[in-house]
């Protein structure tokens, strides 16, 4: 188990960071899912962790973004201050530290490809984000996303169609 | 290129892209998710403190047997039925509702009480039955005469 949420972490942290724009977020999320998976599911086979866990995560995310979306309408309700969770997150090209060694040039375009996806990514309805985040960027199969999205497979085929089309118009050609 | 070679492109630049950025994360996240990790198993590997479960335990049995006594009690005490209540009522009348004799012998009953004092055969010697008949019907036919 300890290896098997070793390897998944940074991705999931990513992607719930990309999907609640706060990193104090992600990372509860993140943690809330290693411990209800540890707790819940440790006794089942472990090709099963992988979508249990995002399962857990996803569900995680849309808690945080609907007790997000209550708290907006009362502060807007009690005099309209703004939910500064956009701000929190940090930019990714001043933190970047390349491992690679890969030259500066090259390294900030590919932030600034990762910050247009981002950004794209966030204008998504949730359910497509969900499926492109869970298939094209984290891997799973079909099954799996399936499993991780709790609807069916069809389902996800559609919400990643559309998802990709969105993100392709969106991007443009010269992404 | 056809629409499904490009979503391929498309799809193999973004994970690139994302998989990027996990390697770029900021030490102090690394070390975040790391402690967290590990709080997260040791919360099942670890050891338990015996201490703790060795008295909860039995006190969580103990208060959970005294709430379901107190609880049948006072589910047994208010639903009993009162003594003359029309709960024990229909108790009794059950088997005359439930029986396929005619419903009108039982509101006649004490008729047919009576009826059966009255057929008792009164003591008499057994040799003058034929003659007690016609004795019968002589008293009758002197009663109504």
């Amino acid at each position: 188990m300890n290896r098997f949420l070793a390897d998944v972490e940074r991705r999931a942290f990513r992607i719930a960071q990309m999907a609640l724009r706060s990193v104090e977020d992600a990372q509860d999320a993140v943690q809330e899912a290693m411990f209800q998976l540890v707790k819940s599911y440790s006794a089942r086979p472990s090709a099963e962790w992988t979508p249990l866990f995002y399962k857990i995560l996803q569900s995680r995310i849309r808690d945080t973004q609907r007790r997000r979306m209550v708290r907006n309408r009362v502060l807007s309700f009690f005099g309209g201050q703004k939910d500064d969770d956009d701000d929190a997150m940090p930019d990714p090209i001043a933190s970047a530290v390349d491992t690679a060694g890969r030259d500066p040039s090259e390294q900030v375009a590919q932030a600034e490809a990762m910050l247009a996806l981002e950004s794209a990514l966030s204008r998504l309805p949730g359910r497509q984000r969900e499926a492109f985040m869970l298939r094209i960027l984290e891997g799973l199969d079909v099954e799996q996303t399936a499993q991780a999205m709790g609807c069916s497979e069809g389902s996800v085929k559609t919400h990643l169609s559309r998802a990709m089309h969105s993100l392709r118009e969106s991007l443009g050609e010269h992404w | 290129m056809n629409r499904q070679e490009m979503d391929d492109i498309f799809a193999k630049r973004a994970r690139e892209l994302f998989l990027a950025s996990t390697g770029s994360l900021d030490p102090q996240i690394l070390a975040r998710l790391s402690e967290a990790r590990r709080r997260a198993v040791d919360a099942v590997d670890g050891p338990r403190p015996s201490f703790t479960l060795g008295w909860r335990v039995p006190a969580s049995a103990m208060a959970l047997l005294f709430v379901a006594v107190i609880g049948s009690a006072l589910w047994t005490g208010g639903n009993a039925p009162a003594p003359g209540s029309s709960f024990t009522a229909a108790n009794t009348d059950a088997p005359l509702i439930m029986s396929n004799d005619n419903l009108d012998m039982y509101a006649d009953m004490d008729f047919y009480q009576w009826l059966a004092t009255e057929d008792q055969p009164a003591p008499a010697p057994a040799a003058d039955t034929s003659i007690d008949h016609e004795d019968d019907d002589d008293d009758d036919t002197g009663v109504g005469g």
